[in-house]
């Protein structure tokens, strides 16, 4: 049973979508910039590490498309607000409120988190379930402990 | 596809900074690429699509509060774009609409229902071969929901389509019936949807599993060899008496734990099971036997939709 779903993990991730195009030196600023927001974040809600790593897929994919065309942070902030709200509605039982996200020095009403929201899920075709390395984890964790009991205890 | 995020700066401090996400391609796409033919019912269009010109049915979502996509939705939709079974109506596009205050929805359209199917083609299904290749392929569509724990929770003869020249069969309206139930919100014109709801839905609502669809596809089963509903009551109220009087009233034995779970069972009168071979004439024995399986009060002792199709009645 474990092996037929690492099979299927195995061919969704081949499955995805590379990132090809050539990466601006801003973009990888922002990026990591990003990534340090999407940890705070997590830490600040609480949120599982899974729906974090989720969230800088999303974003990955989304940047890939060319879509931010010069250096804007704002528009960074916002696709990592979006992203992380996508990750946790896609994860956890209970996503937070949109108008709780911190922003720090930019204030988006959740109606252009909403917004966004929908152009990061328009763009990346609606397909939210990106494999991550999380999803190999609960198969993987047996096979090192030998108890199957074990893998409940591991905080993902 | 031309996407932009501008910005729109009133020009004062930058907490001040008004933003605007413009989508150029959500407003107008869903007119440049689909034309809307006819209304089928609430936020249910018929349309074509200018690019293919092939027929398409458009459901538009909206979204019911200030907290972005709903969760719920973004899932449903993410599984409908990874499902591809030759049972199962495609879904073929996702628009934004109206200022992303809703989405559309686009599905692949097929005209003939069971429902009509069963009125044009009366002598069609009279053919035991026609019956049996038509479960086949619904208990394929549902085996395959199932195998991604997906309850469909509203399979009926109107969300069953069948291609008269082909007979291929599929079924839909995955994301509405379901999406409707959580919230509890069901449209009280939708056609005699509870026909074919499971007695354990219509004792206890929150509790479902995937056996709910398997009692559907049972109730369908018999209408499609009587060509008449089998437990066709007059209200929702009256389903579970007209359940009880064919299959009979739960007891202990028959469904352990039941009186516990519906404490109002004492209302009911107790009645004997009935014979379905009387009911459903003209049915095979490995049909009725089928049939038997498919409609257990129990949906614990139910038969799955993947140990039906491997029943004895296909083997032949």
């Amino acid at each position: 049973q474990d092996e037929e779903y690492l099979r299927i993990l195995l061919d969704r991730e081949r499955d995805r979508n590379h990132i090809r195009s050539p990466v601006d030196d801003w973009i990888k600023v922002a990026r990591s910039e990003a990534i340090q927001w999407i940890i705070n974040t997590r830490a600040f809600f609480r949120l599982r590490f899974h729906t974090a790593y989720l969230s800088v897929i999303y974003i990955d994919r989304f940047l890939s498309k060319g879509l931010i065309s010069s250096d804007k942070n704002w528009a960074i902030r916002l696709l990592s607000v979006a992203c992380l709200s996508l990750a946790a509605k896609m994860t956890q039982l209970k996503a937070p409120a949109l108008s709780q996200f911190p922003a720090e020095e930019y204030n988006f009403e959740s109606n252009t988190i909403h917004r966004m929201e929908l152009l990061v899920s328009t763009t990346l075709d609606w397909r939210m379930h990106s494999v991550t390395p999380f999803n190999f984890i609960s198969c993987f964790i047996p096979c090192f402990c030998n108890e199957s009991s074990n893998r409940e205890f591991v905080s993902l | 596809m031309n996407i932009k995020v501008g910005v729109y700066s009133s020009g004062r401090s930058i907490s001040d900074l008004r933003l605007r996400v413009s989508i150029h391609s959500s407003e107008s796409s869903l007119m440049e690429k689909y034309k809307l033919i006819a209304k089928i019912k609430k936020g249910v269009f018929q349309g074509l699509c200018l690019l293919s010109s092939q027929t398409v049915t458009l459901k538009q979502l909206g979204f019911p509060d200030n907290e972005g996509v709903p969760g719920s939705l973004i899932k449903e939709i993410t599984l409908l774009q990874a499902m591809r079974h030759a049972n199962i109506i495609k879904l073929i596009d996702v628009v934004n609409h109206q200022e992303q205050s809703s989405i559309v929805l686009v599905y692949e359209s097929m005209e003939t229902n069971l429902t009509s199917f069963i009125r044009i083609y009366p002598k069609v299904m009279k053919i035991p071969r026609t019956i049996k290749e038509l479960l086949r392929q619904i208990l394929l569509a549902v085996s395959y929901y199932h195998s991604f724990d997906i309850v469909h929770g509203g399979i009926k003869p109107a969300n069953t389509f069948i291609d008269p020249a082909t007979n291929t069969l599929k079924i839909t309206d995955f994301v509405w019936p379901r999406t409707l139930f959580n919230s509890n919100t069901e449209d009280p014109n939708e056609e005699l949807g509870f026909c074919y709801k499971a007695p354990e839905i219509l004792v206890e609502h929150k509790q479902f599993s995937t056996a709910i669809d398997v009692w559907s596809v049972g109730c369908i089963f018999a209408e499609m060899v009587t060509q008449k509903p089998l437990f066709s009551a007059t209200s929702e109220f009256h389903q579970l008496a007209k359940i009880f009087s064919i299959v009979g009233t739960p007891s202990e034995e028959t469904w352990p734990g039941f009186s516990r779970i519906y404490r109002y069972l004492h209302i009911y009168s107790h009645c004997k099971p009935k014979d379905l071979r009387k009911l459903v004439p003209g049915l095979e024995p490995a049909g009725i036997d089928l049939l038997h399986k498919l409609l257990y009060m129990d949906p614990k002792g139910r038969i799955t939709a993947r140990q039906a199709l491997e029943h004895v009645y296909f083997q032949n």
